[in-house]
Formats: C-alpha cells, structure tokens, sequence
C-alpha cells in the first residue's frame, strides 16, 4: 500500500510542488500585505529610477513628515534601475498594479510616455490652478501652485491638461580636483576664460597629468558650451520667426544655400573643438561613463564635467582623500580674436526640470497621492528634500544647499542654431563623422565635405520622414479631438462649453501650413523669405515715418 | 487508522479531472486578485462611460458600450444617434484596426436618422477629417477632400460643425501657397468672421488670413491678423476661465508674443508694436529661452531708430 502511495505521490509530485509553491506565495504576499497595510492604514507607493545617492533617503525623510501629519498614511518607495524602468513601468500601468506615484518621462519615447499619460494618468490641472496647502505660513500662502514652480509647469499641448509635479532641477559643470590642480599649476581655482583654461591645461598635459576626463557619456555634456556659437545661424535659418533654426529649416537653408558647412559659426564651433580636445585623454571617444569617473577618481585626471545628480556619489568617491572644485565651463571672452565674435552673449544653460511625478488611474488613494505630491512640491519640504538629495528646489523660494550655488543655472544667454537631426540616417553620420573629428581622426574640411553632401542629399528623405512622424502625431491629436467632442456632446452646461472649447482649441492650422510651407521652400517650390536680422529698406522706411514729427 | 487510508483517496482526489479544473480556476483568481479591479465604469452602458474607455484607447470596451446603448435605445432618440457616433468615432479612429467604410456607414446613417442636427453636420465634419487624415504612406484624395469640406460647411453653415469645415477647407486651400487661393480664402473668411461673431472659430480663421496675407505679400494684414487670433484666442481663454477657474492657465502664449513682435519688426517695421510685444514676452516668460533674443531684438531696433533720427536732424547722410 505505501507503495502505491509513493508512486501515485511520484506521478503528482510536479502539481503538489506547484500547489505548495502557490500556497506559499499567497501566504507571504498576505502577510506581507498585512504588515505593510494594517487594517485602517492608506499605502501610497511611489516609483522612481533615481538610485543616485542621496535620493531614496530624501523621499524616506519627507515621507516620514508626512506620515507625522497623517498617521494613517504609509509611504513605500519602488526604486527601479534605469536600465529595466521603461519595461517595468510599461507592464505596470498595462496590468493596473502601477504604484499611485510614477517618475515622469519614464524613460522613453516621449510618443510612448503621451499615449500612456493619456490613458493612465489622472490630469492635475485642477491642483495647478490652487494653492498647495502645505505653502501655508510661507510667502506663497493662497499662490495658485502653478506659480509657485519655477519650471515643469506647462500644459501637455497634446493634452491641454498639466499632467505631472516636478520637484528638482540640475544642470551641467565641471568638477575639478582642487588638491591637483593646486599641485600642478600652483593655481587656486582655474580660469574662467577659454584662453586661460586652454594655457592651464597646456601646463597640466606638459606634467604627465590628464586635464580633462572624457567619454561618450562626458564630452557630450560640453556641447552646451561648443553649441553656443551657432547662435548667429539664426540670421540664416529662422524661416518662421519663432527665434530658433529647427532641423527642417536648417535643411532648408542648406537647400537655398543660407546655410552650409562652411558657415563662420559653424567652422567656429569646430575650432572650439579643436581648442579642447587636444586635453582630453586619447581614445575618450570609445570610453564609457565608468572608465571616465575611474580616471578622475583614481587623480590621473582634473577636471571631469559631469551633471548636479553626480555630485553627491563624487563627493563620496572624494572623501578623505582630495577636495573637489566646481565651475562653469570655460567661455570665450569678448575679445577673444577667434571666438569672441561668434559668442554673442552669455551661454544660457537649459535648466533641466527633473524629478516630475504623475498620478496613477489605478491608484486606490489618488486624493492622498496628490496630497503627499503636493507636500513634496511646498516650499519647506521642497527645500528639504532636494537638500538632502544635493539638487536645486523647483519650489519658488525654496533655497538649495548653499554649496550648490555654483550650478544655478544661467537663464539668459545665447542657445544653439544647428540642428542635423532631420532623420535618422543623418543623425547618425553625423555623430559618427563628430566622434572622428573630435578624437583628431578626420579634418573639419573633411568633416564638412562629408556631411555637407550627405545631409543634402539624404535630407530630402529626413524631411519627408519627419513629415509622415509629424501625420502619425495629426492623427493622434484627432483620436483625443473625437473624444473631446465625444464628451461634450454627451455633457451639458458649463462642462460642455468647456470640453468643446479644448476640442476646438486643439484644431491644427499653423503647423499644417508651415509644415507645407517648409516642404515647398525646401525644394525650391517658394522664394525664399528673408530671415537676416538687418531691418530692411521697407521696414526703415516704416520706422521713419513714424520718427517724423 | 493507516497513513494508505489518509493518502490513497486523497490521490484519487488529485488525479481527478474536476480537481484540476478548480485548481486552475484558482490560479486564474489569484492572477486575477494580484491585477487590477474592474472599475465601476466598466460594467456600466452609459455614453460617459464609454467615451472614457474611448479616452483610455479601451476602443473594445468603448465600442461594446457604444454598441450595447445604441441596442438599448430607439432608433429615433438623440442617445441612440450619439452611441452611433460613438462607434463610428471608434472605426475612425482607432490604430490599428481602423475600419473607415464601417465609420462611413456608421456616420451616414446618423446623417439619415437625424439630418440637420449638429450630429449629422460632426459627422459630415468627420468624413472629410478622416479622408484627409489618412495613415502615413498614402496620399489623401484632395479633391474629394475639399468636396467632403465644402458640402459640410454649406450644409451646415451656421453651425459649429459647419465652422470647422470651412476652416479646415481654408487651411488646405492656403497651404498651396498660390495667390488666387489665397484672395479666395481671404474672402471666405472675412465673410465667416462677420457672419459668425460668437463662433469658436474665429481664433483658428484669424490664423488662416494671417498665412493668406503672407502669401499675398501683405504684412500689415498679417500683423492685424496674428493680433487678432491672439485677441481671439484669449478672449475664448478668458471665458473658459469664466467658466472654470480651475482649467489650464494659457493667457501670455510666448510662442505667440514672440512671432507678433517678429512680424511686427521684420516685416511691418512697426517697432511700437515689436516693442510692446517683447516687453509682453520678457514681463510673462523671465526664464523663457528666447530672454536674451527678445532683448537683443531692443537694443537692434533702438540703434536703428537711433540711426534713423540721426538721418533726420541731417546729422547723418541717408543709408550710412
């Protein structure tokens, strides 16, 4: 009989294991469940990808305050690695366990991250338009909260509704180690100047010592400072005065020969280049990020430039053993004979709003989500948080560390005006025909032979890519106009007058005419409009005429 | 009593077959009880409901409901012809699966249940916006296009539906950039404007006269018509503040500061105006990218004005 019993207990055992294994799993996650969420208790979880040091530590404190406030509240945090937050994200909000917060942008397409804030995220217009209860007792006491964010705050176009809270920005500086420095050029800091910074760096090379740190992930953050002298390519390529040269119209003026690759601020960008490379260590075109911070942290190198959400792990990686410096990449002054003519103004440094929160459909608590979202965006906690995390507030009047003053960043300056980015096949030979350049590989004449013809030619195709991306986005805007239109006809009252007025606000009229108009003027079809800054005979004429007494 | 005794029927039990069906429904409930809870919208048939799950992209859901109304409703009730506009929105729209020859049908026969209602006139509407929207790589029928416009907006004139085409027919017609297209929309539209005072409309068809201008080589008239979209746009920004003091805050659009001034000193030479409008610009948008443009944009039409006046007390010969 115990036979049997062992060979019919053989034949189920792969089922027994797997009714076990269930029965297990239940129990944990119950208790679990229980544990976290005592009968009564409100479990708000937030999901982020921010792993820097610093930041989990910072949401634990706030959320602690919180929880003070609110007994009944409990704060859990999901801190996903950058490299599976997309996939994660993605399947959460499809399968409706998506936490109540999520980091916004979500590490994708931005297509990809608007077609699921569409569907998965509640709107928080409504929140913008009041003040955020926890500013009360501080100067922005009955301050609608959409002015007391300094960035983030705009409507999704696509989606006329505010749809996330951003709590922090950052920006891009050099680091330096002040100790090395001292050692090899006697200097306290380093200069500000190109011309002095390049002669600095003369003297650290002439030692045996690194000067700059470089790698793929690093050299791309100086392009802030090499992109700044494109600026006067507006007088070229501004087709539609709006201030800025889009891929497209770059494309077009190089069709109307506005614009090509000998162009005197795009050659001078290129000399910048030339200027500085020659400082980076050899090869740091094919470095990744890691070997880059290696350098730096092993003292074989200066200076490393590198962003706000580094500078805690760097500080950390410093300890004990040299002391780090802070500045603004080098500019060209004024009279710099190269480089001065082409650096109109100061460098305006795009203040990158991170750390934006949206708010889950499927949240079971979206009142109480929205509430510890708005206690994280109030001044005091702001302020706090972004403290502890070694980031600048995005709150109005919330001070960042005071060590943190030197990544303020500069808000009026010159912004580039070259843009190749026309199609994927141009973007690419671009950056490849860059990397070589920069690692001393090619000439800049070879470069702009190159380049030159192929964004000509291949161009073309670009625009009619970006035409068909921009059709795919029409349509989408349809999808959300129809039910717009949907809804107001179903509602009544002041609901319907407002839904019909989003529907009609979002019709397309510009973009289709100036999407036709830059597809005509590029091959030829249009004279060409004038896009230079000087104001012609007309215009002067006008002006006197008005000037006469 | 033997361990056989406990084992053997306990195995019997294993091994029968509705013992594994009860197992498998309850991985199915646990899965079910780990994901999401049915919300109550999902069960309901009402529009509201079904144009959320349309809002979502649940185009299955939505249209379920939408089909489930329209079976619950007389053929001659408003809610019967709004589910069918429903369901047709739904095969418009949708991608993938868009079915356009089932939408079509869908909106005809709204067309033919309720002729003249504003419905029949966004369905029409809707017709001519999904042969012109058509998927990336085919090329829309323009003519037919124009037809489908034309016809909704004579049939419908006077109403919003009506509005929209019109417009729309003028957007297409504008973008060729041809000045006897562009006198013919002038007209049109001038005509739209004093007819319809109160339509939401007018923003949009400011616009359109403003491109019309442009082609016709006429910057005053594209000056007074960007001012007056924008004039338009936040008026109808203003009401819906009115209405909801809680909507999104859209007055001062930078985009739409920024290009008035432009026109204004480029093309009009009416530096008054260029300098009322960056000064809007740098006072609503301090950080706004184009801070230090704008105020190079100042200090270019100062040195010119400068220049200007030096030129007229004689100081300075003409052009130098």
């Amino acid at each position: 009989m115990m036979r049997r019993v062992l060979e019919s207990a053989r034949d189920f055992f792969p089922l027994i294991v797997v009714g076990a294994a269930l029965a297990w799993a239940s129990v944990s996650i119950w208790q679990h469940r229980v544990h976290e969420n005592p009968p009564g208790t409100i479990v708000i979880r937030i999901g982020h990808w921010q792993l820097e040091a610093g930041v989990r530590e910072a949401i634990e404190a706030v959320a602690r305050d919180y929880e003070k406030l609110h007994p009944n509240v409990r704060i859990v945090q999901d801190a996903i690695p950058d490299q599976v937050f997309a996939q994660w994200i993605n399947t959460q909000l499809v399968g409706g366990t998506a936490p109540d917060l999520v980091e916004a942008g979500g590490l994708m397409a931005p297509p990809l991250w608007l077609n699921l804030q569409r569907r998965y995220l509640v709107p928080l217009t409504r929140y913008y338009a009041r003040p955020n209860p926890y500013n009360a007792g501080t100067d922005l006491e009955g301050v609608p909260l959409t002015q007391t964010l300094k960035g983030g705050n705009a409507v999704v176009p696509e989606l006329q509704e505010n749809m996330e809270i951003s709590l922090s920005r950052v920006s891009v500086r050099l680091f330096y180690n002040r100790d090395l420095l001292r050692r090899v050029t006697g200097l306290e800091t380093p200069p500000s100047d190109l011309g002095g910074f390049v002669e600095m760096c003369r003297k650290i090379q002439a030692a045996g010592v690194i000067p700059v740190v470089g790698s793929s992930y690093h050299f791309g953050m100086w392009n802030q400072l090499f992109d700044a002298v494109t600026y006067p390519a507006w007088r070229r390529g501004d087709f539609n005065r709006d201030g800025y040269v889009g891929s497209d119209e770059t494309f077009a003026a190089f069709q109307l020969g506005h614009l090509d690759m000998n162009f005197p601020a795009y050659r001078a960008k290129f000399d910048l280049i030339g200027e500085l490379s020659p400082y980076f260590q050899p090869g740091f075109a094919g470095l990744t990020r890691e070997e880059g911070v290696l350098l730096f942290a092993q003292q074989r190198a200066v200076f490393m430039s590198t962003g706000l959400w580094e500078a805690l792990g760097l500080m950390e990686l410093a300890k004990g053993k040299f002391e780090i410096g802070v500045m603004k990449f080098p500019e060209p002054t004024a009279n710099d004979e190269r480089f001065g003519r082409y650096l109109e103004g100061p460098i305006y440094e795009d203040p990158r709003i991170v750390f934006g929160f949206g708010v889950t459909k499927t949240s079971r608590h979206p009142e109480v989500a929205i509430d510890f979202l708005l206690f994280m965006a109030s001044q005091r906690e702001n302020e706090r948080l972004n403290r502890i995390i070694g980031w600048i507030p995005n709150t109005v009047g919330a001070d960042p560390d005071p060590t943190l003053a030197a990544f303020e960043p500069n808000l009026r300056g010159v912004y580039p005006a070259q843009d190749f980015t026309i199609s994927g096949d141009t973007t690419i030979r671009w950056k490849q025909l860059f990397d070589l350049f920069s690692v001393g590989q090619i000439s800049y004449d070879d470069l702009a032979k190159d380049f030159g013809a192929f964004f000509r030619e291949r161009g073309a195709v670009g625009l009619r890519l970006q035409h068909e991306s921009w059709q795919r986005g029409l349509v989408q805007r349809e999808q959300l106009r129809a039910g717009l239109l949907g809804r107001s006809l179903a509602a009544d009252g002041a609901t319907a007058t407002l839904l019909r007025d989003r529907f009609v606000s979002l019709l397309p009229v510009h973009e289709v005419i100036d999407h036709a108009f830059l597809i005509d003027l590029a091959a030829g079809r249009l004279p060409s409009p004038s896009t230079s800054d000087k104001h012609s005979p007309a215009v002067r004429d006008a002006v006197r005429r008005a000037l006469q007494p | 009593m033997k361990i056989s005794g406990v084992f053997v029927p306990l195995l019997q039990v294993l091994r029968a077959r509705w013992f594994h069906v009860v197992i498998g429904a309850a991985i199915a409930l646990h899965g079910a009880a780990c994901g999401r809870k049915p919300t109550a919208g999902e069960t309901s048939h009402d529009l509201n409901s079904a144009w959320e799950q349309y809002g979502y992209g649940a185009y299955d859901a939505a249209l379920a409901q939408f089909r489930a109304l329209a079976a619950q409703t007389p053929e001659a009730d408003s809610r019967h012809h709004q589910a069918l506009f429903g369901e047709a929105t739904v095969w418009a729209w949708r991608r993938p699966g868009q079915d356009p020859a089932r939408a079509e049908r869908l909106y005809r026969r709204i067309m033919e249940l309720a002729p003249g209602s504003d419905l029949a006139g966004w369905s029409a509407l809707a017709m001519a916006r999904m042969a012109w929207l058509v998927p990336v790589g085919q090329t829309p029928d323009q003519a037919r296009v124009l037809e489908l416009l034309r016809s909704a907006a004579t049939t419908f004139r006077g109403q919003l539906p009506g509005d929209e085409a019109l417009v729309t027919e003028q957007v297409i017609r504008v973008s060729e950039f041809d000045s006897a297209e562009a006198r013919a929309v002038t007209a049109a539209l001038e005509t739209f404007l004093s007819e319809r005072p109160g339509s939401p409309y007018r923003a949009a068809a400011c616009g359109v006269l403003s491109a019309a201008a442009r082609v016709l080589d006429r910057p005053r008239d594209r000056l007074r018509w960007e001012m007056a979209a924008m004039a338009e746009r936040e008026k109808m920004a203003r009401a819906i503040w009115e209405l909801d003091r809680q909507g999104p805050f859209v007055f001062n659009d930078p985009g739409a500061l920024f290009k008035i001034a432009m026109i204004a000193e480029f093309e009009v030479g009416d530096f008054a105006v260029a300098r009322d409008f960056y000064t809007r610009f740098l006072e609503a948008n301090p950080t706004e990218k184009r801070r230090f443009f704008a105020e190079q944009a100042l200090e270019r039409m100062k040195s010119t004005e400068d220049e200007i006046r030096r030129e007229l007390v004689g100081l300075v010969p003409p052009g130098q």
